[in-house]
């Protein structure tokens, strides 16, 4: 299984449904939540996005790919997951 | 005022900014409530209405860029997608929210 | 709800304004921003359109008036938004008259 991280916000409701969706699926993951993180953090956050082409949530990496925004089909997609709609 | 009323507020505000620019709330109701309710928090935590959905800077100019209705500032972006990146505001033509997705700024075609 | 006919009303005197500064003023209870730009005097709406904070507080410069709460700017002749021309501030005709400004409203 690939691995999932995402940077996300406390206060999205897009992040929340991300999660939902990996939770629901029993997929581990990983997170951190930008807008509690500290400044520092915030600071290696964006750098580390930024590389991606956008500072933007939810950002979610599943191995190497990135997907930004909710996007539950292609989360699917890269997990391997043959969901039928 | 309470949560409630200070929501009621932002919705009053933001219906006279949205409406020239062809947008509406979202017929979701839960998702305009819960959106609402999160920027009411960023309000008193800020004492600006943050957008709930992206993150802020350190840079006080590009912060202003996401005050709701951020709308004016991502124009292309948002009625690409016929929605605002929240979901809060849609297109006027919109019935059915759920139809529209989330589409990461690099990949709107120009 | 009647809304009556614009009138031309008498409000501060003309040596009061200096160039390139603001005044805020209630012509009829209204809420308006006059400044003076280039020897001209625009006569505005003191509410901003996003959250309606009010304009006198801003920063002038050139015909761009900049809302001190989130940046907003207007230009001071046509009340345009400068992010989304849809969006604008209401703005008034001006004209002098025995030393006094008068705002149509
Ligand atoms: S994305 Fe939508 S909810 Fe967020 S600030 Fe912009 S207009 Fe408001
Ligand atoms: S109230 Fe003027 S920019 Fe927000």
């Amino acid at each position: 299984m690939e691995k999932i991280f995402m940077y996300t916000l406390s206060t999205c409701p897009w992040c929340r449904k991300t999660k939902q969706f990996f939770k629901e699926k029993n997929i581990e993951f990983n997170f951190v939540d930008y807008d509690l993180a500290g400044e520092e953090e915030q600071d290696k956050i964006r750098d580390e996005m930024s590389k991606y082409g956008n500072v933007a949530f939810p950002f979610v990496k599943i191995g190497e790919e990135v997907v930004i925004g909710y996007d539950p089909d292609k989360y699917s997609k890269l997990c391997g997951l043959t969901e039928g709609k | 005022m309470n949560i409630e009323s200070r929501k009621k507020a932002l919705k009053f505000l933001y219906q006279r900014v949205v409406d020239p620019l062809g947008y509406k709330f979202s017929p979701d109701k839960d998702l305009v409530d819960f959106l609402l309710e999160q920027e009411v928090k960023l309000k008193q935590k800020h004492g600006i209405p943050f957008c709930p959905c992206q993150g802020l800077s350190k840079d006080r100019e590009e912060n202003m860029r996401i005050v709701c209705p951020c709308i004016p500032f991502h124009r292309e972006h948002f009625d690409a997608m016929k929605r605002c990146w929240c979901g809060l505001f849609v297109h006027k033509d919109v019935t059915n929210s759920d139809e529209l997705k989330q589409i990461p700024v690099h990949e709107i075609k120009k | 709800m009647t809304i009556a006919e614009p009138s031309w009303v008498s409000t501060i005197d003309a040596d009061k304004l200096l160039e390139n500064k603001k005044a805020a003023i209630y012509p009829k209870g209204l809420p308006v921003l006059l400044i003076k730009q280039g020897g001209r005097i625009h006569a505005i709406s003191n509410k901003c359109a996003h959250m309606a904070c009010p304009l006198a507080g801003g920063v002038l410069e050139d015909c761009i008036i900049r809302c001190p709460c989130h940046n907003w700017g207007f230009d001071i002749k046509t009340g345009e938004f400068l992010d989304a021309k849809e969006i604008k501030i209401q703005v008034y005709q001006t004209k002098l008259l025995e030393g006094k400004i008068y705002v149509k409203i």
